[in-house]
């Protein structure tokens, strides 16, 4: 199935501003998370760069909601789901 | 008694001339906290019955300058402006950085709270023995710089005459407002040091409502004790060591992204916004720094961020100005936004707006949306009585002087750029609110949202209940509670705050108060009851603007427009992302398809008097 | 934390003037000669100006006496505060300088520099940082 991901913030250096994933049906937030650090070449296993996938600062929603609030990294997607990662930012 | 807090608060009634101190419980205080949660409660107690009512620019009206537990003790001190908004005729936490913050603990108390309206000009002195009113007939009229010279050398006199043995008296801090909240500019700020603001929320239009000038305060004793002093040494060491190793942000402060955001994230205010993007780079921050930064790590009470820097014009047609580098908002707001690319004229455009005390961000949006209107043939050269072309930097200082003495067409620029918008439309019988850019009567900041690019997006302010304020964006109804919403309560700096890892700040937070503080219960409960208080008194508004749910829940015209150029060119905001998302948003945080607290939610949060007001909403 | 009862006071004649406030131990003592009661003595080790707290009457003299009015009535009971450079090891060179600030040094200056040009009243200072940092306009903001 197709996810679609949207990159925000620090990590676009990284993972790039949008991409398109094939992932397998019931595929979950972390297997999304380490498909993309795979590719990126990044190393932690639920760890996107600095940022923890499911920790305090990083905020990974699903089709807006946040994953803190459906099933965090077991959270299953789905065909055409949008994931977006927003680092913690802010303007001044 | 809980820590961290000076133990009362000061509260004033201005046409009675009665003051007292009282305390607040302790229950409300771990709740609320102090700021922006405690202003918005203490509005709703008082207030909340008749809020539809209350004129903003009222006697009836309330104005608060609230601190928090964790003010001058962690990194970052800022007081808190609250009260009914004359923009959104909701509440705002409107904060400013300043030893103010400090000085008023340090006398004793935790906040000032002001009703009633003074019948001539006064300033309210707060000292260790408590708080007095005094005449400002001598200070109405006079720009920022003036009044903070007058009033340090006169309130340390009169100290000195007080307590004469004792040593030097050190100047007070203090709070005030300049010609534009003295008439009452809607969007007026509240200022401090020159250049700070409690810009957002029009809080400097509220005290010039009450003739009051300004708030002073000294005191002598200690700052209030943490419940674990041991524990809050280590972690402001820690705190520190984390904001120190923050070099390039120290050297820059925000006041290097005026060239940046235009250029790369294509999210900068150009000319009132029909523009994101530019590439002038004689506006980089190198054109600032080396002529005119005098000071380059500049700070207040208990920063070690120091991010801000003094900048001084010295010689050719602006000699003589002084405010900061400018920040971020006000290279784009008095710089870019404006059409103005040359950092001297930028800096200048800055000194004159914080000098009159207008907001940098929203009295600037209504000038460039009045630049607009000229720029289209809607206002002349008549209605104005001068030429308004984009990058004269001296038009536009006219222009702000205008709007603060509510002079010729100043008088309806004065009333905020959404409100200007519908007195113009009907005066020229041509709709301008297309050339409007707010959302519910707050003026946006200068991060757009058509580039997607910055971390603003869809429902960032559509969906936000201080509108247009760029500092408190909404996200998803649960990361973002446990950020701004916390800051402007616990009353800290957010750039003492961003690249400190969150268990840290809120370890310190249980550490001062000895209150169960934790980011997860910020983001599930203390947040979304502030957000929800704040979204039933947003929505009971009035009196003279009450919002739709979803209707006005939107962005401006302007911000569905293609991006007409850069590398974004053709972007815009996407109105199903914004719906979609508005949805996600208002179902997360317990509010019904219009946004509306339902009853369930009132209920878990402890909101059950709002429950009547909002069954009425709901019809 | 207890801003007004330390040694080293900051002070602000204007936005961005800050101007620290201590004690530079002049060479005549000026505040030990004013003291009515001899509750101040200089401290041979380190020449720093000691306050004996249960001598003092609070009567000022010292704070009139000293040429940047830096002696102060300590808030708590009126005592005489003056810096008495902890002893030789003071703690405020020691916080600021592992905060990275290195604002602060203690330093050993020969017979022949004035120490009053270390004491003089915050305003002064601010008088010339104004001009300093603001050239022309600075002689307007104080």
């Amino acid at each position: 199935m197709k996810i679609n991901i949207r990159v925000f913030g620090d990590l676009v250096s990284t993972l790039g501003r949008r991409q398109t994933v094939e992932l397998d049906e019931g595929a979950t937030i972390l297997s999304l998370t380490n498909r993309l650090a795979e590719k990126a070449g990044l190393k932690r296993q639920g760890y996107l760069g600095n940022h923890k996938v499911n920790g305090d600062e990083l905020a990974v929603l699903v089709n807006g909601r946040n994953i803190r609030l459906l099933n965090g990294l077991e959270t299953i997607l789905h065909e055409g789901d949008e994931v977006v990662f927003l680092p913690p930012a802010a303007g001044g | 008694m809980p820590r961290g807090y000076a133990g009362k608060f000061l509260e004033i009634d201005l046409s009675k001339e009665q003051i007292k101190d009282i305390t607040i419980t302790e229950s409300v205080l771990q709740a609320y906290l102090g700021g922006r949660g405690l202003a918005t409660k203490i509005l709703w107690d008082r207030l909340g019955d008749s809020w539809a009512k209350v004129d903003p620019l009222g006697p009836n009206n309330m104005f608060l300058a609230l601190t928090g537990p964790m003010t001058a003790i962690y990194p970052g001190a800022r007081i808190c402006c609250s009260g009914k908004s004359p923009l959104s005729n909701g509440t705002v936490g409107s904060t400013a950085s300043t030893e103010f913050a400090a000085e008023l603990k340090m006398a004793g108390y935790d906040g000032v709270i002001v009703t009633g309206k003074a019948n001539r000009p006064v300033y309210i002195l707060v000292t260790d023995e408590g708080g007095e009113i005094r005449s400002a007939s001598h200070l109405w009229g006079k720009l920022g710089e003036d009044t903070i010279r007058i009033l340090n050398k006169e309130v340390t006199e009169e100290l000195t005459k007080r307590k004469p043995n004792i040593g030097l008296w050190r100047e007070p801090g203090m709070i005030y407002i300049g010609p534009a909240g003295e008439n009452r500019v809607r969007n007026a700020a509240v200022m401090t040091k020159i250049c700070h603001a409690a810009g957002y929320g029009g809080y400097g239009a509220v005290m010039g409502s009450k003739n009051l000038k300004a708030i002073v305060a000294k005191g002598r004793s200690k700052l209030p004790e943490v419940d674990a002093p041991e524990a809050v040494k280590l972690l402001w060491k820690e705190v520190h060591r984390h904001l120190i190793a923050e070099n390039g942000f120290r050297r820059m402060g925000t006041g290097y992204a005026g060239y940046s955001v235009g250029a790369d994230t294509s999210s900068e205010p150009i000319r009132n916004w029909q523009e994101e993007w530019h590439d002038e780079r004689r506006f980089g921050g190198p054109s600032f720094e080396t002529r005119y930064w005098v000071k380059k790590l500049w700070s207040d009470f208990n920063c070690t961020t120091s991010c801000m820097k003094l900048s001084c014009i010295k010689t050719g047609r602006w000699k003589g100005d002084i405010t900061d580098m400018p920040d971020y908002e006000l290279q784009a707001y008095c710089g870019t936004n404006l059409g103005i690319f040359d950092a001297g004229d930028n800096i200048h455009i800055s000194t004159v707006i914080d000098n009159l005390g207008h907001s940098g961000i929203n009295g600037p949006n209504t000038m460039g949306f009045a630049a607009e209107l000229y720029q289209r043939g809607i206002l002349t050269k008549k209605d104005l009585g001068f030429e308004l072309k984009w990058g004269d930097a001296a038009a536009f200082e006219k222009l702000a002087w205008l709007i603060a003495k509510r002079e010729g067409i100043g008088d309806i620029l004065a009333e905020g750029t959404f409100r200007a918008a519908t007195k113009i439309s009907k005066m020229k019988g041509v709709d301008v609110a297309p050339y409007a850019v707010h959302v519910k009567g707050i003026e946006i900041g200068a991060h757009g949202t058509r580039s997607d690019a910055d971390y603003t997006h869809d429902i960032s302010y559509a969906a936000n209940v201080q509108g247009g304020d760029h500092t408190s964006v909404a996200v998803d109804g649960y990361s973002e509670l446990s950020s701004a919403v916390f800051t402007d309560s616990a009353v800290i700096c957010n750039f003492c705050f961003f690249w400190v890892p969150r268990a840290l700040v809120f370890d310190f937070a249980k550490a001062v108060t000895g209150f169960p503080i934790t980011m997860e219960s910020w983001k599930k409960e203390n947040g979304p009851r502030i957000v929800a208080l704040q979204r039933a008194l947003l929505l009971l508004g009035g009196p003279d603007i009450t919002w739709t749910p979803i209707e006005d829940d939107e962005n401006p015209p302007r911000f569905y427009e293609p991006l007409p150029s850069g590398p974004h060119k053709g972007k815009t905001t996407s109105r199903d992302q914004v719906k979609q998302k508005r949805q996600v948003y208002f179902e997360t945080l317990g509010w019904d398809e219009r946004g509306v607290p339902k009853k369930e939610t009132l209920e878990k949060l402890g909101l059950n008097d709002l429950e009547p007001a909002m069954k009425e909403l709901r019809k | 934390m207890w801003p007004e009862a330390s040694r080293i006071r900051i002070f602000m004649p204007f936005p961005g003037l800050e101007v620290p406030h201590l004690c530079a131990q002049c060479d005549d003592y000026p505040c030990i000669k004013s003291c009515p009661v001899e509750a101040l003595s200089k401290d041979q080790a380190t020449s720093a100006v000691l306050v004996n707290r249960e001598k003092c009457i609070s009567c000022g003299k010292c704070v009139t006496a000293c040429p940047g009015q830096i002696p102060f009535l300590h808030p708590k009971d009126n005592k005489a505060t003056i810096c008495d450079l902890c002893g030789g090891d003071p703690e405020c060179v020691k916080v600021c300088t592992e905060a990275s600030y290195n604002a602060l040094a203690l330093v050993q200056e020969k017979p022949t520099v004035d120490r009053k040009l270390f004491a003089k009243p915050p305003i002064e200072v601010a008088k010339d940082l104004a001009v300093n940092l603001f050239g022309e306009k600075g002689e307007k903001v104080i």
